[in-house]
């Protein structure tokens, strides 16, 4: 009998053979479930394969359908790509249907084009730059090549003022000093803008006396005005604090230009200069300077002050001026964190009003004292290369009452000063054969002079300065010089070094205080002393590097500790100028106490060496 | 070499040793979760073998020469003359990852004399795949790893791997096999049939699937199914997936279980993001088949004093039913019938694939040959 739950396709298979009569064999019997399992496993496998087949078939269909849609959306894109392009390029021969290769071919032919468009953009842009940038750099070198001829004949006329002239030739004189003031003026605008465009402007913030400044201002154009017929008046309100904090140059040139514009342009009536709070609670004030003269068209307000700009190019023709004192004041303006505005009518006259933080502040007792100091018996060497600047500092430090040398180069002033002891040495940086720097090395290293050496600088860069002082320069002073300031400025030296000398003598190093303190022992006092060699060497470094970068804490605290080390050795005359370099730093005074380490310093080696030999004396004996 | 196998049966206890083999150096148990733990066993073990260390393995069926028996203890001892035997005992509880247990185990036998290296570690709470990458990152992969996971009658519950008397479920036992005269063969085949679409794993975590093509991996798994998808979570071990690699040969990962709430499956071993993967199904035919494609893979050219070891997957048992002793009938024919074999249905199998990387395997006959 076949089994009932055979599979049927076995079932028939097995009939179809062997009809109902089954062979009976218990190997048959397995035989049959292993086919039978199979079989059902084969249906259930299929069932499972013909599901998945059409399941995928399904995924298939969607994604088909999705690809589609994304290929038709491409598509379309694509269709506004090359439109855009067409409009991009319309010499293009229209793009090949759906050709993406085409299009990346046409893009990147039009990117190239434009980046070589903007690179020759740029190309040229830096060309005017830098072309533009020459000009102004020529133009400043200029100016500043000018200054040195004005300066000369500034001081010359002031040299020939001091002569016996008659009427006519002080006309003259005074046209000459008239014309040379307002060269000086052009070259400064000049300068100033070069700076003030370069971002080199320094701004100074020191407290000084504002109704001083205002009435020397007052005072120096009220003849203008009066040659012009015209009053000019001015008026601080009571609340202005005489003693402000502010930067009192850059206030003076502001308003100076202010006012001289107005009494420029005014040809009948007014000029004020009136000061007042800009308000009740700050730190600012205001200075108006209002007048009655020609007035600005509105239009024209708002371009007064660009540079080069003045409000009608025939004003240049009949008023002269560079256009440039506007725009420099309102940049100034600016750089001191105020504002400059204007308002006027014209015809009606116009009023600039200059707003500035100028905090009130304690009176301070450097106040500058005006008496002119004589040289008398200073010798002073002179090294200057050009021969107007050489006379004029001759002709200047001779009325002084000081006896010159002049050098007209470095090497020149070395050989003078091999033979000569001078007091101060006024030192031109550019010189041909050996330049001031160069001389002043030499000065320091090969002569081991310590006299003190004034720069005369053309160039009043910051860096330029700090060069000079790491040489062993003392000070600088800016050319051009105002003759009273190169005068103080020498009298200060020569002052100090009356009650100091400059070069110091060693003197004998005395051991006594040292042995006293150790009680005697030899062996002792050459252990300490090593230790204070050390500490001589080391700090004499430190001091000096201090005292160039104007740390003025370090020095003080720095020539402190040393004093006690010298006075132990017996050298009481370097711990004297220890004690006035503290007390120099401890009153932040720089100049002084750059000048007191440059006095000391170049003795480091040689008090050392004197150290050492008495020490080792010492032992000797012992 | 030497060997001598002795079975045990709750009715008629050790079938007698036909020569004694007082120095075997390894004893390997394979033997049902529910009887391997008795406490006769060891001491009588160790009587009759008193040189050898003994490591039981639980299983989900054992394999003593072509037949498969349930709930028996097959114990081969093994006798090597030439070769030295060197046995690491771990807890995996004592670790912080399985990789590191595996690095650990790869340290101790990272020797140039190393010939193979055979693992036998817990089935229930251990990542196999993290297991033998561990070993690898040492060793390298010039010196292949066999073994398996321990089974539990297919209940994925609690296994044990032991030592001796040591006791303890949660044990990896490694055997380092040291010297120039061992001959080694090895193979592994799983014989399933792939159906439905290839795609990519798109979100998993270890051995947690999470979507396939961003679609959720449980919810594709049962349209596929069609009505079979009833059958979950018990059908599931009937539907493996398979990952492909690039180089063609593929790992087949078992389902343990599903996450009807976070539409998860977790497999017997990892399942990496951005590897390709296909649904399988079992074919009976091809399976036995494949079966004895392992063997062909692993058979020695001189076999007469030769060991093998089967360990074949608990899915293909639970599959085949009672055509499982076809496929150990498989093997067993395709050596000629010389030699030991041993060996037991597990929950993971060790071998290296076809492109020489040790890995861990789901539902394949993997077989190793050993002889001196």
């Amino acid at each position: 009998m076949l089994p009932e739950n055979l599979h049927p396709l076995l079932k028939r298979q097995l009939k179809r053979s062997f009809g109902e009569d089954i062979p009976v064999h218990p190997g048959f019997e397995k035989f049959l479930q292993g086919i039978h399992q199979s079989y059902i496993h084969y249906d259930s496998n299929l069932e499972l394969i013909e599901r998945a087949m059409k399941l995928s078939g399904e995924e298939l269909f969607q994604k088909n359908a999705l690809l589609a849609e994304e290929s038709e959306r491409q598509a379309q894109l694509i269709d506004t790509i090359k439109k855009s392009i067409q409009e991009l390029s319309p010499n293009h021969d229209s793009v090949e249907e759906h050709s993406v290769a085409k299009i990346i071919e046409i893009l990147n032919e039009s990117i190239h084009e434009r980046k070589s468009f903007e690179r020759r953009l740029e190309e040229s842009r830096e060309k005017a730059e830098a072309a533009l940038e020459t000009r102004k750099l020529f133009l400043a070198n200029i100016s500043h090549e000018i200054r040195t001829p004005i300066n000369a004949i500034f001081g010359m006329s002031e040299v020939l003022e001091d002569t016996p002239l008659n009427q006519e030739q002080k006309d003259y004189l005074h046209a000459i000093q008239s014309s040379s003031e307002s060269l000086m003026v052009i070259v400064n605008d000049i300068l100033d803008m070069a700076k003030l465009e370069s971002g080199k402007f320094q701004i100074e913030e020191l407290p000084f006396n504002l109704k001083d400044t205002l009435t020397a201002i007052h005072r120096g154009l009220s003849l203008r005005a009066e040659e012009k017929g015209i009053s000019f008046q001015l008026r601080v309100a009571e609340a202005v604090p005489t003693w402000v904090k502010g930067d009192p140059t850059r206030l003076k040139q502001i308003i100076t230009n202010l006012v001289s514009n107005a009494i420029k342009f005014t040809e009948e009536g007014t000029v004020d200069l009136i000061v007042d709070p800009a308000g009740t609670h700050s730190s600012e004030l205001k200075f108006e300077v209002r007048d009655s003269g020609i007035g600005i068209e509105e239009h024209k307000l708002a371009t007064i002050f660009e540079y080069f700009v003045q409000e009608d190019s025939s004003i240049t023709r009949r008023y002269g001026g560079t256009g440039l004192g506007l725009a420099i004041s309102k940049s100034l303006a600016e750089q001191l964190k105020g504002q400059l505005i204007c308002e006027s009518q014209k015809g009606k006259g116009s009023t600039f009003t200059l707003t500035l933080p100028l905090p009130e502040t304690e009176q301070t007792t450097r106040e500058k004292q005006f008496i002119i100091p004589s040289l008398t018996g200073a010798r002073i060497l002179i090294v200057e290369d050009n021969a107007l600047n050489r006379f004029l500092a001759v002709t200047v430090l001779s009325k002084a009452n000081a006896t010159i040398f002049v050098a007209e180069n470095g090497e020149e002033a070395l050989n003078i000063l091999r033979n000569e002891e001078v007091d101060v040495v006024l030192m031109d940086i550019q010189m041909p054969v050996m330049d001031g720097m160069k001389a002043t090395e030499h000065i320091r290293n090969t002569l081991h002079l310590s006299v003190p050496i004034l720069a005369l600088t053309a160039n009043a860069l910051q860096s330029e300065r700090e060069k000079c002082l790491e040489l062993g320069m003392n000070d600088y002073i800016t050319k051009p010089y105002n003759p009273d300031d190169l005068i103080l400025k020498i009298h200060h030296f020569v002052h100090t070094q009356h009650h100091r000398p400059m070069s110091q003598q060693l003197e004998q190093v005395n051991l006594e205080n040292l042995l006293k303190l150790i009680s005697g022992s030899n062996a002792y006092a050459k252990t300490i002393t090593e230790k204070f060699v050390h500490q001589i060497h080391s700090e004499f470094d430190h001091l000096q590097e201090y005292a160039r970068s104007n740390e003025m804490d370090f020095c003080e605290h720095t020539a402190h500790k040393l004093i006690a080390t010298f006075k132990l050795y017996g050298l009481n005359s370097i711990a004297t100028t220890l004690e006035a370099i503290e007390h120099a730093a401890r009153s932040k005074d720089e100049a002084q106490v750059l000048h007191g380490v440059n006095s000391i310093y170049h003795l480091k080696l040689e008090i050392i060496a004197q150290i050492n030999q008495a020490v080792d004396a010492l032992s000797q004996t012992a | 070499m030497k060997t001598e196998q002795i079975i045990w049966n709750a009715s008629s206890g050790w079938t007698s040793p036909k020569n004694p083999l007082a120095e075997a150096q390894l004893v390997l148990v394979f033997g049902g979760i529910d009887v391997i733990e008795k406490s006769e066993h060891y001491p009588i073990l160790h009587d009759l073998f008193p040189a050898a260390n003994v490591v039981f393995i639980s299983t989900a069926g054992e394999i003593a020469g072509s037949e498969f028996l349930e709930n028996s203890l097959v114990a081969t001892a093994i006798h090597f003359e030439k070769t030295q035997v060197e046995l690491l005992h771990l807890a995996s509880d004592n670790f912080q990852s399985d990789f590191e247990l595996g690095t650990e185990i790869g340290m101790r036998f990272n020797n140039t004399e190393l010939a193979h290296l055979l693992v036998f570690a817990q089935g229930h709470s251990l990542n196999g795949d993290f297991l033998v990458s561990g070993i690898r990152n040492v060793i390298g992969n010039d010196i292949a790893i066999t073994g398996g996971l321990a089974g539990d009658a297919g209940r994925f519950n609690r296994t044990v791997v032991s030592l001796n008397d040591e006791g303890g479920n949660s044990n990896v036992v490694a055997i380092g096999l040291y010297g120039k005269d061992l001959k080694i063969g090895f193979g592994s085949k799983d014989g399933w049939d792939l159906f439905g679409p290839i795609r990519h794993v798109t979100q998993s975590e270890n051995n947690v699937l999470h979507s396939l093509d961003n679609e959720l991996a449980l919810d594709l798994y049962k349209k596929y199914l069609g009505s079979r998808a009833q059958e979950l979570p018990g059908a599931a071990l009937l539907f493996p997936l398979c990952i492909l690699k690039e180089d063609g040969t593929r790992l087949v990962r078992t389902i343990l279980s599903i996450d009807e709430e976070k539409k998860t499956m977790t497999f017997a071993g990892n399942v990496p993001e951005g590897a390709r993967v296909q649904f399988m199904m079992a074919n009976f035919d091809r399976i036995i088949d494949g079966a004895a494609q392992a063997a062909q893979s692993a058979k020695l050219e001189n076999p007469e004093d030769s060991l093998t070891i089967m360990v074949s997957c608990v899915g293909r048992k639970l599959i085949m039913q009672n055509r499982i002793d076809e496929e150990v009938e498989a093997v067993y024919e395709t050596f000629g019938g010389k030699g030991t074999y041993c060996g037991y249905y597990s929950n993971g199998e060790i071998c290296p694939t076809t492109d020489g990387f040790s890995a861990l395997h789901n539902q394949t006959m993997t077989v190793t040959t050993l002889s001196e």
